[in-house]
């Protein structure tokens, strides 16, 4: 009998504890209590929780809930309508949307990467590397660093006769998108084989390793001397000083390092091609000083949204994140080394996008 | 007359301990109906080929004997397969003496004090989550095992075939079993010295008194009356390591596509290829790849059902017989 009153009790505590909840949650307000559900890429995860600490609507009470799942997880929970955004690195596939019409990829952000590498004493060198010595290295057929071919790129450099570990992301991820991306237009060989996407059908090789996250990928370097990887932009502060990046020779032949800059040249030349649905692939830019890897962000959300109200708080706060004085201003993305949107990208094709999210009437 | 709150504590008990059946049922017909799409593309060769190709989700998707699924994918699961295999054997290879000494020592040579201080540090241990584990991995024996242990093994024990070849990192099927063990050993420990502490008292007097030895008691007497319970110690352990994730994803160098050439080779295991590749499967408008872990989840879950279910069944066994035949002196 005791133990069923021990468990009255707990009932009890427990709706009450609900109603207080409840109460504090319902009370009078004069702005209406909205919720934005974010969840996908982890590259975007900390400039969301940044964003969602310091968005304020004119409108609405807006909270903004975020989630690090992945981008494939975001897209998937956006189409199931679990999440209002899906946060992702890649825009959907051609197949994806015609089995899913009615999402919307709308680019909010641009993002690029290191080919990074821990070759002790040479850390603070910028080797050239090209897609194909890199696709090379992938595919076991370039296995020492005095390779002839990466020798040839980088004269008067004196590289170590060590065997070359590849590392690639174990868990699907746009950072292997955007790298497989670069490799599959720069060498027509992996084009063929591997192709790309947030996970591809990987070169067997008996030295690679897989290794989970950007994080992952970096301590797994950092312990092992003569590694190769893809490193996203946003942790260019936990690499510095602890491993080197190439510079990557681009599609006009120029050996380019990864800068803000250079980055914005690339997609600066894709400007007038940008379709107006967003999906667009920016690596592999024509131009002197493009640097050949970069990507759109994405937030994938439904066009037709469940009620008049959080349609229109979705539409104030993708534009606020577009805005150089609201979300794309530098102070929360120069610490994440994220790129705002070139405002003629904002105008033509961000801003018509958000424009077509409705309501179910 | 029962009293009527004992026929609803009775009604709701029942209703709640039918949950976990129903759970396991759900779990069970949820992998199987979704394995179905992949085991009619894939056949045999699911289990015979170690090629995890995802395909190209960006281009149009192809059909294949009237099936839709992405370009140039194929999906066989040997090396994770393997990976599991392999990593759970030699881990219950390293944990199986430690177990059984470590539990005769508590039991007959440590003093009372000492004996408790260690078996709740041992209890303490299967409290550990498994991330610590697999960061201490990293951070520890990796480097360990690169530097100084792996070219020593092969060096010295490079005669054994799988023991010689390249070593490319400190991860692999090597820290993923050292891993595994630590993470094995608190249960298989506990069983053990359960079983000892269980076994008859009149029985291991009976062998001193009659002149034997410790040493002679512990490996006569003990240890060949608790055989069954080892056994099943093990198979929890296998069980255990079986289905581990986190800590194995962390060091076993997570490979695609090759296998492994020899012990430092790195792997991939089932558990651990299921967590990290299914994101990307949401890229596939096809769903061949969502079928294919399904499929992968499915044969994992029968792997660990049955090395569960065969543990459980002989430790209980051992236990039954083991106090009958006490009872009977």
């Amino acid at each position: 009998m005791k133990k069923v009153y021990i468990a009255t009790i707990g009932i009890v505590v427990i709706l009450v504890i609900a109603g207080i909840f409840v109460a504090i949650n319902s009370g009078p307000q004069q702005k209406k209590n909205i919720t934005l559900s974010e969840s996908g890429s982890t590259l975007l995860y900390p400039v969301f929780n940044v964003w969602a600490k310091n968005y304020t609507d004119p409108q609405y009470n807006v909270t903004i809930t975020t989630q690090a799942t992945g981008s494939g997880t975001g897209i998937s929970s956006a189409i199931k309508g679990t999440v209002i955004i899906g946060a992702s690195d890649t825009y959907m596939s051609n197949s994806l949307m015609s089995a899913n019409p009615g999402m919307l990829n709308i680019p909010i952000l641009i993002s690029s990467q290191y080919v990074a590498y821990n070759l002790p004493g040479l850390n603070n060198i910028h080797l050239n590397l090209s897609g194909p010595i890199i696709a090379g290295i992938y595919n076991n057929s370039i296995q020492y660093w005095d390779d002839q071919k990466i020798q040839s790129l980088n004269p008067g450099i004196s590289l170590p006769h060590e065997r070359i570990i590849p590392v690639y992301r174990s868990d699907g991820s746009g950072d292997t998108a955007m790298f497989t991306s670069f490799l599959s237009k720069s060498c027509s060989w992996w084009n063929n084989t591997v192709g790309y996407g947030t996970n591809v059908n990987w070169p067997s090789n008996p030295a690679s390793h897989g290794a989970t996250g950007n994080a992952g990928i970096i301590s797994f370097m950092e312990s092992n001397p003569y590694t190769i990887s893809y490193i996203a932009m946003t942790y260019t502060n936990q690499i510095a000083g602890k491993l080197g990046y190439a510079a990557l020779i681009n599609r006009n032949g120029v050996a380019v390092l990864p800068t803000t800059q250079t980055v914005m040249n690339a997609a600066a030349q894709y400007l007038n091609q940008i379709p107006p649905d967003g999906r667009i692939s920016i690596t592999w830019a024509p131009g002197n000083d493009s640097y050949p890897i970069a990507t759109f962000e994405y937030l994938i959300v439904k066009q037709v949204q469940p009620d008049k109200d959080t349609a229109q708080a979705l539409k104030n706060f993708i534009l606020w994140i577009v805005n150089p004085n609201g979300g794309s201003s530098s102070k929360y993305l120069n610490q994440f080394y994220l790129i705002p949107l070139p405002s003629s990208v904002v105008n033509s094709v961000t801003v018509p996008l958000v424009n077509k999210i409705t309501y179910a009437s | 007359m029962p009293h009527k709150l004992d026929k609803i504590f009775y009604f709701l008990t029942f209703l709640i301990s039918i949950i976990p059946i129903f759970l396991v049922l759900m779990l069970f017909s949820f992998l199987l109906y979704y394995s179905i799409p992949s085991i009619k593309y894939n056949g045999l060769k699911f289990f015979t080929s170690y090629y995890w190709y995802p395909g190209q989700v960006y281009l149009p998707p192809v059909n294949i004997n009237g099936i839709l699924v992405p370009y140039g994918s194929s999906f066989g699961i040997l090396l994770f397969l393997y990976g599991t295999l392999i990593t759970s054997l030699i881990a219950l290879i390293i944990a199986f003496p430690i177990s059984i000494v470590v539990s005769l020592a508590v039991n007959l040579y440590v003093n009372e004090k000492f004996k408790k201080l260690i078996i709740s540090l041992i209890e303490l241990f299967a409290a550990i989550p498994s991330v610590l584990y697999g960061l201490w991995g990293i951070v520890y024996l990796e480097p360990l095992l690169s530097n100084f242990i792996e070219p020593a093994m092969n060096k010295y024990l490079g005669f054994i075939p799988f023991f010689s070849g390249n070593i490319y990192s400190g991860a692999g099927i090597l820290a993923s079993s050292i891993i595994l063990c630590l993470m094995i050993l608190p249960i298989m420990t506990s069983v053990i010295n359960g079983s000892i502490l269980n076994f008859s008292t009149s029985i291991k007097e009976g062998a001193i008194a009659l002149g034997a030895t410790r040493y002679e008691m512990a490996r006569l007497i003990i240890l060949r009356g608790i055989k069954i319970q080892i056994f099943g110690a093990a198979m929890l352990g296998l069980g255990r390591a079986l289905g581990e994730t986190m800590a194995v994803l962390m060091v076993s160098g997570s490979v695609f596509n090759i296998m492994p050439s020899n012990i430092y080779s790195p792997i991939n295991t089932m558990a651990e290829a299921l967590a990290s590749l299914l994101d990307s499967a949401f890229m596939d408008s096809t769903g061949m790849n969502l079928y294919a872990l399904s499929e992968l989840g499915l044969t994992l879950m029968l792997i660990t059902l049955a090395a569960s279910l065969i543990g459980r069944f002989i430790v209980g066994l051992g236990i039954i017989r083991g106090f009958t035949r006490g009872e009977e002196i």
